[in-house]
This record gives C-alpha cells, structure tokens and sequence, in this order.
C-alpha cells in the first residue's frame, strides 16, 4: 500500500494491525530493561526483526515501540525523548524496507502512567505538553498516522489527541481499553467514549488491550451501533494465565482467528492484536482478508447527545432539565465560596440540583472580583469524573468559554451564541472544534425582535452559519427568549410561537430560560409553573431552571406521561410515591427525648437545632448565640469525647451540625447588616509523600465547628501549595499531618521554607508518626495529639 | 466487610457505638459493597540472589532494596507481589461524600481502608492456595514499611502492568492513586521455618519494629 492509500482502502477492504510489541521484546531472548523503549538504540536489530515478522504476516500498518516514550517514563534513561522517538521511526522504515513492502508506519502513545484530577495529580494542560513534546519529534515525512492506545482515561485521551490534531496534521487513531464490566477503568462506557471522540474528530476509533476478543465482543457491539467513524479493533490474545511466573493467554492463534471473525462479520474496519498476539496471529488474520468485505454498516445511531465522561444524555429525550443555579449572582453563599477558591460548595449544590432532577448543569463564575477563566477551569476539573450529568457552560467571555470546552472530558452546552455576526464568528469555530453544541439565542445587533418571526429569521441565520462551519442543526439549542410578562405581556405567546414553528421546520433542540417570564411579578413561581408547562406543550426539548423550585419536576413527570414519554405512567408512579412517603421517623431506641442543645446536635438533628437556634435569636444577639450556646455545647461534647463517653463519628456529627447552625447567625448578621467574622483562617495539608488524610480532615472539621475559617490544602500537598495559599489568605496558623515516617523530613523541609518566607506564622503538627519530641525537633510551634487540641492551638494563637 | 473492623478505623474500641453511628455504618457498608469491585493481581517470582540490603529477583529488572525487606525474605527462594485497589469509583465516592456530610465521608473513608484490606485479605487467599502444604506464607509487607522504598511502587507497577490490568498509577511523590490500594511483597517459607509469628491487625509482625508505638490506636 503507498502511503496514505489506506484512506481509500478504508471501508472497502479490512485492514490490518501488527500485533504485540512487548510480548514478542520478551520472548527475543534478551534481558528487558526496565525502559523498553531504549531497545530502540541499544538493540535496533531485535526491534527491526520484530517489525518485519509482522510485516511478512501481513500487518498493512506496523507500531512504533513508543508506548512509554513521554518525558515521565523516560526520567531514568540514558537517551534523550528526540532521540529514542527518532529511533523507533526508523527502526520501523528499516523494517519495511527489508521486507520491501510499503506499510503504514503509525507512532504509537500510550498513557503517561498518572492519573488525572481530580482524583490525581495530573493537570490537563501538563498532559497536553507531554504529548505535544512527543508530537513535535515526528517528521511528518516519515510517520503515517498517529496511534493513541490502551487509555482508560478519557481525559487523557482528549488531551493526547488535542496535542496531535494541534501540532501536526497526522491522522489519529484513537483506542482504549475496557474491562469486563464494559467500562474503562475510569468509568467511561462505548457509547460516550465514541461521541467525545467523534467530538474531536478522529479517524480510527475503538478498542485495545485488557481482553480477549471473546469477553470484547459486546463492547464492540455496542461501539459500532452508535459509530459514524471506522471503528478499529486490537484484542488480547484471550485471558492472561499466569503459569509457572510465565503469563500465557488463552486462546492460540487458531481460536483466536476464529473468535475475531466475528468483527470482520459486523463491520469493523481495521483489526490488529495486543498483549499475547505474535506474528502467527496476525497471519491467521489476515488470511481471512480475502473471505470477508466489511459489511457496509448502517450509520450510527441518531440522536442528540451531551456526555460527561461518564454518561450520555439524548436532548431528544426532553424535557431535559438544565440545572441554573451554579450562578454566583444572586447566590451570596457561592459568591463567597468562588472568592476563597472553595469549590466544595458549588459541588454541593450540583448535587442539590442533581437530586431534584437536573439532567444537565448550567456553570456561570462570572463575578467582577475573581478571574473568571481560573475558576471555570478549576470547576470543570472538581466536576470531572465526578459527577455524572453533563454541563453547560455560560460566560460572556470567550476566552472562558474556551477553557472550559478545551479541558471538559465530555461533550458540552456553550450558554450562549447570539445571532450579532461577531458572536457567531468567534465561537462557532470553537462548537466545531471540541464537538460541543450551542445555545442560540435569537437576537442580533439590533438587539432582540419583538414578533416570532423576526426571532426565527434569526434563527435561520444562525442554522445557516452553523452549517458553513460544518456544524449540523441538530446542534443548536435555539432560544426563543422569553421576557418578563410584567413588562411585556404582549410577546410571551410570540416566544412560544417561535418555538413551535421552528420545531415543525427544523431538526434543532430547543431551550428556555424559563424565569425570565416572572420576574417583576409577584407569585412568581405559579406563572413559572404555566408558562413551563406551554412551553413544554410547545415543543420546549430543554428548560435553564431551577430544579428545586416547586412543581418543577412535577410538572415535567406529568407531562411525559401525556406526551406519550412514559409507557404505562411508571417513571410518574413511582415518582410521586416517593415524594409522598413520609420522612424517614428517628431512630425509635435513641427515642428518650432529650431535647438539649447537646443532644440534637449528637444525633445530628439539623431541623430540632435549627429550631433551638432559631428560639435563640429571638432572645440573644446572634454572637451571644455563638458564645454562649454553641460553643459551649461543643466544649461539652469534646469533654464527653475526652471521657470515652462518645466516638469519633459522634463528634464529627456535632461538629458538623454546629457548622450548619453558624450559617443561620449568619443569616441572621446579614439581615442586621453586620458581617460574621471567622475567628481566623488556617491552612491545612497532608503532606508532601503521604495520602493518609482521615486525621487531617478531621481537624478541619472540628476547627469549622469552632468558627474558624479552614483551607483545605488536600493531601501529598507541595510545599509551594501551602506557601501561596499562606500568601493568598494571609495565614497566621498553618496545620500539617503527616502519618509515616517517610514523610516527616519533608515536613520539616516545609516548615524551614515557611519559616524562610514568613514571620510570626505559626506551625502546628500531627499524626501517627509525631511526638512531642520530634515536633519539636522538626522546628513545629505545636504539637497536637488530636484533632481536639488543634482547636486549643487555635484559640491561643488566633486570639 | 467486618463491621468491628471499620469501627476500629472509627476509633470505636469496644462495643460503645451508638445506634445512630451504628445505622449509618451498617447504609454506608452496603453502598460501598454494591458499588465497588476492588480489584486485584499477584505475580510469583523466585529470588536470584539475596543480601542483607537487597533481593534480586529473576525476571524482574531491579532490586528490592533496604535492610527490612531483606530479613523479611530472609527464609524466602519465591516470592508473591501483589496489588490491590479499590478503583476510581472508590475516590468519586469519597470526594462526593466529602461535599455533602463529614461525617458521612469519615466513616465512609473507614469503611473504604477496611474494604481494601479485606481485598487484600482474599488475594492473599488465592495466593496461599497455590503454595504447597509444606509452606508457609510471610505476612505482607509494603513498600513505605521499614526502609523500603515507595519508589518501588512505581517500578512494580510499570513492570507489572498493574496500570493497565489495576489502573494503579503514581504520584511524584510515589504515592499511589486511586489512593484506596496496596502493594505487598509476601515470601514463601519452608513450614518448618516459621517462628512463633504473631500478627498485627495493622499487617504488621510485631509493634517493636514499628515506629508508631504510642502513638498508634491499633496497639493495645
Ligand atoms: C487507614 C490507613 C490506610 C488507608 C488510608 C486511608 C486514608 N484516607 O487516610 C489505606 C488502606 C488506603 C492505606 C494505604 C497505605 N498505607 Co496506611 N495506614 C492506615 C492506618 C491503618 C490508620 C491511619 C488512620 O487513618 N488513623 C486514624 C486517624 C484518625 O488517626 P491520625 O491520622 O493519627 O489522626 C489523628 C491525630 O494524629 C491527629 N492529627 C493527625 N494529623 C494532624 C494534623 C494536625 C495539624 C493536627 C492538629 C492533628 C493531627 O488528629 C487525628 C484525630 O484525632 C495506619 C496505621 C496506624 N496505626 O496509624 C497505616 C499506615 C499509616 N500506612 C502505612 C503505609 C506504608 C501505607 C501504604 C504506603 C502501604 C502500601 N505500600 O500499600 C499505602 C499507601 C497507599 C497509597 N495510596 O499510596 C504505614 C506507614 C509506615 C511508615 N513508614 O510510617 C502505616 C503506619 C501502617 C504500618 N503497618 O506500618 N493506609
């Protein structure tokens, strides 16, 4: 095959992979060094002879042996990435030039061996440099195509291919691996992995590694059917078994032939192998070119999907519920949480509105003080992997919007586009380049039209725009913008009409900000309720809305039924059963009725405290309530712990019940104008080399309780962490937690590099490792057995 | 899971737990069995040469290194390394909880560090079965115990392909994530050799080799 004639062959004959590197490196006969890319200098000639047995199999497209080839794994070699990169291309040309037969020389990627955030440590943008480094040393000349395999993280995968697509213009071809249970490692099932795929554009897509054709047929299965892309297929050679230290696999290259067959049989375009395949199976393979044309599939599967890493949701399903309230305007608690670079509250809240039925979150950090973009990067990546529903994002800004599409390991909402040629021209590029899809609004420079039909004139414009930049219909949520009837009653039917005309003309998605329509009105909620429910008989697909706002969801569950959506009113049944059990009665044993303070604020009782608190403020100032109430109910409850009396849970309970009666004094300062101020801020870290954090959270709670500000640096914490966000905050008293011995001379390092920047900050220390003795030894102002006496540390050094 | 086992995490010594604390053990239990399938891996290798400050290991291209890791093979010719992890989802719970209640996500942690135990516990029974009936197992030691190093996770987990078969990676800071695994090295001894081996509910052999001592809530 010349060079980029596989384009063409592609779909018309069945092409073929070369199998597993690393099985046929150890079965050379040569000692493995711990880096088996440096085969690719020290030993060219096995990796070359490798290449050509599999070339004389038949293979049409041979594999660099780069799996490992990024700056990470490379840290311990003698060589230089440029240069073990260089070898391996051409390791690869020597090889088809012996054999005399033009293959595809593809440059493989595998992943870089750390795992992403939140859950690791590894940044978006880091990712992306990695592999843009090993991007960068291929001659376009010399490589095919670019192979990105074995990922389970989805994440990753999109900042590999991003570092491809940007800095190159190979191909890409794009696999990851899945376990038994049909999803990746990190929990992304086919159908998402092929749509966030498909959202950045690649050529191949499939499946590799970690199973045997056998127990990977149904993954296949279930990628082809939604699949507009070839789909590409490089299965293990069965199970591995491990026999006498040895890993053999299952299936020989007879059975796996035949277990493969099935592939060629339902349409996959290209076919390869993994771990256990060796030239002789790959031959088998190819044997077969000749028996099987791929069947011409049948096009993907419709629909209108927006993904987080994890889940799909189908527009088409409506009405979809778009969650509005992660918006810092109008919600103080947020505002102050975004300013303190607290994101736990706004997760809080997704959660909130997940609960009440939201199926997509709508992201809005525009607030005058913070920097934007650093905000909504920070979210995405606290949302990621996190939580289940999609999101929408909603700037103003560009620049914000960007940020966000680039890192977010799904498919996205951009809120909004409008129909002014600046706005259309700036971010329908970006729809299209990250596979996003858009709200339209239907207003234009000069400004927003008061008839349906001037709106959908808009509309159209903004259809026909989409589509020259290669963006279909069904991407676009149109708004058809609804104004406040108390100024203008008159136009509340247009925007329903609009709807119902584009809905009868076109394949677009349609949306609302529904409470728009109230405002200004008193009881407002009821007219929100009928204008939804119009709306929603209108054709409205999805609603910007709060989810918890009464009969909401209600109205939605009603509506499928009688939109014929839910066969046999099921989903409505059950759903209104729930809603009318009652709560949940207390515990009936620990039914003595103790009313105290003390003893609802053990049970974590937030209804009967907030009550008691409530009573409070009718007779005391709210700090008095402080003061005189709560503190000394905790003191009470840690001297009971102190005894034995109660446990840990108990006191973690009540502590935190406490946490939630300080929101209501400080609802209640508000009310008076009078700001609450914390006690002080602390900042706390698990150290750098540990990840036993339990201790650490701990203290954290128990400080809250006490009405101290707690920033929580997290665990394996960098000492450059704790030293901005001692700069940031203006920290007077730093906590950190070490529990093994390894890690107590990094905390030492810490607390010298503290001590070299600040004066007056004071240290304190805990943890299993830690004594007294050695806290003192280390340079730490404080010693503290347990999370308890941090808060006396506290109240000393905070005074 | 053994429930004493995560009231023991909790801090609960003996049978002090309230029924409240009790109720939510007992939810929280069942939602991390029903979610969560930990995962795990061992490897058999026969040590190829053995001093006081490190083991070699055929097939394997680099040392275990430090002075305990040595006496604790001391009696050993084969070895078992083995990986267990309670998986990404193990880490979005945590995460989730921990932005909704504490409390929920202390005794959720808890039960989280009993359940990969437990894990650990049944990969060590498989592997127990594959030993003969004169041998004996050594208990597990980890990388981060005594002086062996945590870059050893690293290592075995690249050559072990524990990132592909576990989805284990490391921190720079050698640190593993998901932080719900362990990795242990166990020896395979001759029956005869075993002393009078008492364990620790910690995994450890003994308190005195242990840098704890006070400090630690499991001694008693
Ligand atoms: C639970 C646990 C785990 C859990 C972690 C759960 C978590 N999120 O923290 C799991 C099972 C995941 C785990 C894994 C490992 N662990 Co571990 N683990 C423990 C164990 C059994 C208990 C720790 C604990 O949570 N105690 C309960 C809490 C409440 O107590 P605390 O942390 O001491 O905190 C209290 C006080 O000290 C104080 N305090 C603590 N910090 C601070 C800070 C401040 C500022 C203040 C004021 C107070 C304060 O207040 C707290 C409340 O009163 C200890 C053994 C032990 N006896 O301590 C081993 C232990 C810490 N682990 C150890 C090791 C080596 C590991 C591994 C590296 C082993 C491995 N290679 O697989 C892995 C690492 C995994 C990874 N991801 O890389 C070793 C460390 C050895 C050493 N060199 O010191 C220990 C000591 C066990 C042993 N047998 O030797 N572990």
């Amino acid at each position: 095959m010349m060079s980029r004639e596989w384009k063409e062959q592609l779909g018309r004959n069945i092409l073929f992979f070369d199998g597993a590197m690393g099985t046929m490196i150890q079965a050379a006969g040569i000692a493995v060094p711990a880096i088996p890319e440096e085969l690719n200098i020290d030993h060219p000639k096995v990796i070359q002879e490798i290449h050509q047995k599999f070339i004389q199999a038949g293979a049409d497209f041979i594999t660099t042996n780069t799996f490992g080839a990024n700056r990470l794994k490379l840290e311990n070699t003698r060589y230089s990435l440029p240069k073990i990169i260089a070898a391996a291309v051409d390791n690869a040309h020597v090889a088809a030039e012996k054999e005399g037969r033009s293959v595809q020389v593809v440059y493989d990627i595998g992943p870089i061996g750390m795992m992403m955030k939140p859950i690791g440590s590894l940044d978006f943008d880091t990712a992306y440099e990695i592999f843009k480094e090993q991007v960068l040393c291929l001659d376009p000349e010399r490589v095919d195509a670019v192979l990105i395999e074995t990922m389970t993280d989805i994440s990753e995968m999109r900042a590999a291919i991003l570092a491809v697509k940007e800095n190159s213009s190979f191909p890409v071809f794009a696999t990851m691996s899945f376990t038994e249970d049909e999803r990746t490692l990190t929990g992304t099932d086919p159908e998402t992995m092929v749509r966030i795929l498909e959202g950045l554009n690649v050529d191949l897509l499939g499946v590799n590694c970690s199973l045997g054709p056998v127990e990977m047929a149904e993954i296949v299965k279930r990628i082809l059917a939604v699949s507009n892309t070839p789909v590409i297929v490089q299965a293990n050679a069965g199970l591995p078994m491990r026999i006498e230290g040895e890993t053999r696999f299952s299936l020989d290259e007879a059975a796996y032939a035949a277990a493969v067959e099935l592939f060629f049989e339902s349409g996959v375009a290209v076919i390869g192998g993994c771990c256990g395949t060796t030239p002789a199976y790959i031959q088998k393979l190819v044997e077969k070119r000749d028996c099987y044309q791929p069947s011409q599939k049948a096009k993907g599967q419709s629909g209108s999907f927006v993904c987080s890493s994890t889940k799909s949701v189908n527009l088409d399903d409506g009405a979809i519920v778009i969650g509005e309230r992660i918006n810092p305007s109008g919600n103080k608690r947020l505002k102050e949480a975004f300013l303190q670079g607290d994101f736990q509250f706004a997760t809080k809240v997704a959660f909130e509105q997940i609960h009440h039925g939201a199926q997509v979150l709508d992201i809005n950090t525009s607030l005058p003080q913070i920097d934007e973009e650093q905000v909504m990067i920070q979210l995405v990546d606290t949302f990621s992997g996190l939580l289940d529903t999609p999101l929408q994002f909603d700037s103003v800004k560009a620049t914000v919007l960007e940020a966000a599409l680039r890192r977010y390991a799904g498919i996205a909402i951009v809120n909004s586009i409008s129909g002014k040629q600046s706005s259309m021209d700036r971010l329908f590029p970006l729809i299209k380049k990250y596979g996003a899809y858009a709200v339209c609004l239907c207003l234009d420079e000069k400004g927003i039209p008061h008839t349906a039909k001037e709106r959908i004139v808009i509309a159209e414009k903004m259809i026909a725009n989409a589509k020259k930049h290669g963006i279909p219909e069904e991407r676009l949520l149109i708004d058809t913008l609804v104004l406040t009837a108390s100024a203008q009653q008159a136009e509340v039917m247009e925007t329903l009409e609009a709807i119902r005309t584009l809905k009868a003309k076109y394949r677009v998605k349609t949306t609302l900000g529904v409470s728009n329509v109230s405002y200004g009105l008193p009881y407002r909620p009821l007219i929100n309720r009928v204008f939804f429910t119009l709306a929603l008989g209108a054709g409205l697909d999805t609603a910007i809305i709060n989810p918890g706002a009464e009969g909401i969801v209600d109205i939605i569950h009603a509506f499928h039924v009688l939109n014929n959506q839910d066969p046999g009113a099921v989903s409505f049944i059950a759903y209104n059963d729930r809603k009318q059990r009652p709560e949940s009665q207390a515990d009936p044993i620990s039914s003595k009725q103790d009313n105290s303070l003390i003893a609802k604020l053990l049970e974590g009782d937030e209804r009967q405290v907030e009550k008691l608190i409530l009573e409070n403020l009718k007779r005391k100032a709210p700090l008095a309530v402080v003061d005189e109430e709560l503190i000394p109910a905790l003191d009470a409850i840690g001297m009971q712990y102190e005894q034995q009396e109660i446990f840990l849970p108990q006191l973690i309970r009540a502590a935190e019940t406490v946490k939630g009666a300080f929101e209501l004094v400080k609802s209640k300062l508000a009310q008076d104008h009078e700001e609450f101020e914390p006690k002080g801020t602390i900042a706390l870290a698990t150290v750098k080399g540990d990840i036993h954090d339990i201790g650490k959270n701990l203290v954290k709670i128990m400080l809250e309780s006490y009405g101290y500000r707690v920033v929580d640096l997290g665990k394996d914490v960098d000492v450059d962490v704790i030293l901005a966000a001692i700069r940031k905050h203006q920290i007077q008293l730093v906590g950190l937690s070490a529990l093994m011995t390894t890690t107590v001379a990094g905390m030492e390092e810490i607390i010298q590099s503290i001590r070299l920047e600040f004066h007056g900050v004071k240290i304190m220390v805990g943890g299993a490792v830690l004594t007294d003795d050695y806290a003192k030894q280390i340079g730490a102002d404080f010693y503290c057995r347990d999370a308890r006496a941090s808060v006396f540390v506290a109240d000393q050094v905070l005074k | 899971m053994r429930i004493e086992e995560v009231m023991r995490y909790l801090g609960y010594q003996n049978n002090q737990v309230d029924q409240q604390t009790m109720q939510r053990v007992r939810e929280i239990i069942q939602s991390v069995e029903e979610t969560i399938v930990p995962r795990w891996d061992f490897q058999s290798f026969e040590v190829r040469k053995w001093s006081k400050d490190r083991v070699e290991l055929v097939d394997l291209p680099f040392p275990l290194e430090g002075e305990s890791i040595a006496e604790h093979l001391q009696s050993s010719l084969r070895i078992y390394l083995m990986a267990v992890t309670l998986g990404v989802e193990s880490e979005r719970m945590l995460l989730r909880t921990q932005a909704i209640s504490m409390t929920d996500s202390l005794i959720l942690d808890s039960c989280l560090s009993a359940y990969v135990e437990d894990a650990a516990d049944q990969c060590e029974s498989e592997i127990r079965k594959l030993i003969a009936e004169s041998e004996e197992l050594t208990f597990r030691f980890s990388p981060g115990y005594g002086d062996l190093p945590l870059t050893v996770h690293q290592e075995l987990i690249r050559n072990l392909k524990w990132d592909r078969i576990l989805g284990i990676t490391t921190t720079n800071s050698m640190m593993m994530v998901p932080s719900k695994s362990v990795i242990a090295v166990i020896g395979v001894e001759e029956m005869n050799e075993k002393k009078n081996k008492t364990m620790r509910p910690c995994g450890n052999q003994s308190c005195e080799a242990c840098e704890l001592q006070d400090s630690c809530n499991w001694k008693k």
